[in-house]
């Protein structure tokens, strides 16, 4: 039984937030130094934008992670393996950031992810437990080879999709940051105390990231930031037994990912694409209607007509606020049974 | 905000029915009996029943890629008249 330390959610939180905060114009700056910058392809001039910004949420995650496991004992092997998780796709995604990896690779890298839970679910005294999800309206599973079949998915799937829904201005933090609230909420109503420790640092320091990623951003996050968010939600979601939680709060960035794929028929690159989703046209975003341009939630939005990056953040927003309720909801249905 | 209430529909369709997919595992598919013997017994069952909740599974992908795919032909239909 894992008892409540709320000073000890503040505490990871509060120093994520100040953290990330001090440290992304720091990155800011030494990214504009050493030239690791890209063009914002979505404005009219194209301005020069630093790239790897998810180093500082990597490195303010950590050290609320760390804050969490020194201030709750119950549940420090659950923060560890989380952070391994987390350090892993964080590494992957810096590598992709800085010599870049061919998409089946990244994607292939980010299974191992899913290694530090299953060895801390083989640590004695056993406090860590997966492979016994709870299902909405069904009740607990015993699913003794599927699930692990299908464990190496549940934190690449994430992971990859976060990673690929990271196109606009914000949209990351802001979906991500809705996601971590409603797994915090889940966790907090179904009496998932893993939850409630593990999401105050990712919840901390997105927050403090948005104000620098939001639209005009003055940082883009990465791959190292994307991958490493998504793996931590994913591994969260594990950890916690929330896993249909965790789907449904993600469900923009799946539908993203799905249709995306469904329409090239293969793991792809953005730069790589034939057929943008998206035109900019004279300030405006619109959709490629090309049937060969891929489906992706913001073709989706754009389909009903032009907006400009701001109006289409806030649409990834809204859609993203309704996915986090209908998970919260769901987790009030893990103790309903039909 | 309006732009996105069908996308919004679209999203809590696909919510309740994950939803009804998992029940129909539960109800439909894990009761399933044991096969007899010269129908290939446990082992038979055991490659059966995940087998038929892919083929579940599948089933509900489809139905949210066609769903996605008429909201798109409806909405560029609507934005270009």
């Amino acid at each position: 039984m894992v008892a409540l330390n709320p000073i000890a959610l503040a505490s990871s939180a509060l120093a994520s937030a100040l953290l990330t905060l001090a440290l992304t114009p720091i990155v800011i700056r030494r990214h504009y130094a050493l030239g690791i910058a890209g063009r914002d392809v979505h404005k009219p001039d194209a301005p020069l934008v630093p790239e790897m910004g998810g180093l500082s949420i990597v490195a303010s995650t950590s050290v609320g992670s760390l804050i969490t496991a020194l201030a709750a004992p119950e549940v420090r092997t659950h923060v560890l393996a989380l952070l391994a998780a987390f350090l892993l796709a964080a590494s992957i995604g810096a590598y992709d950031d800085l010599r870049g990896l061919k998409p089946k690779v990244k994607t292939a890298l980010t299974v191992i992810c899913c290694i530090p839970l299953i060895l801390a679910s083989l640590i004695p005294p056993y406090t860590v437990v997966i492979g016994r999800p709870v299902l909405p309206l069904v009740g607990p599973l015993r699913l003794t080879i599927i699930y692990w079949l299908l464990l190496p998915l549940a934190v690449a799937v994430p992971a990859n999709a976060v990673n690929m829904m990271d196109a606009f201005n914000g949209v990351m933090p802001a979906t991500c940051l809705l996601a971590s609230l409603s797994l915090f909420a889940s966790g907090l109503i179904s009496g998932r105390w893993v939850a409630v420790y593990l999401t105050p640092p990712l919840i901390g320091s997105l927050a403090a990231y948005y104000i620098y990623n939001r639209y005009p951003a003055r940082v883009f996050s990465g791959d190292v930031g994307s991958l490493a968010i998504g793996a931590a939600l994913g591994a969260i979601a594990v950890l916690a037994g929330l896993e249909v939680v965790g789907i449904v709060a993600l469900m923009p960035h799946i539908a993203n990912a799905f249709h995306s794929l469904a329409t090239v028929k293969r793991l792809f690159e953005r730069r790589e694409l034939s057929e943008r989703p998206v035109l900019v046209k004279g300030g405006v975003l619109e959709a490629n209607p090309s049937p060969s341009a891929p489906l992706t939630l913001a073709n989706l939005i754009l389909s009903e007509g032009p907006l400009t990056e701001r109006e289409l953040v806030k649409c990834f927003i809204a859609l993203s606020a309704l996915c986090s309720a209908l998970a919260v909801v769901t987790a009030a249905l893990m103790e309903v049974r039909l | 905000m309006r732009r996105v209430v069908e996308l919004a529909c679209v999203m809590t369709l696909t919510w309740a029915s994950l939803l009804l997919l998992l029940v129909a595992f539960e109800k439909l598919i894990a009761p399933i009996p044991a096969l007899p013997g010269h129908l290939g017994g446990p082992l038979a069952t055991g490659i059966l029943k995940p087998l038929l909740a892919l083929a579940l599974a599948s089933l509900w992908l489809y139905a949210w890629r066609s769903l996605i795919k008429l909201y798109r032909r409806r909405a560029l239909r609507r934005w270009t008249r």
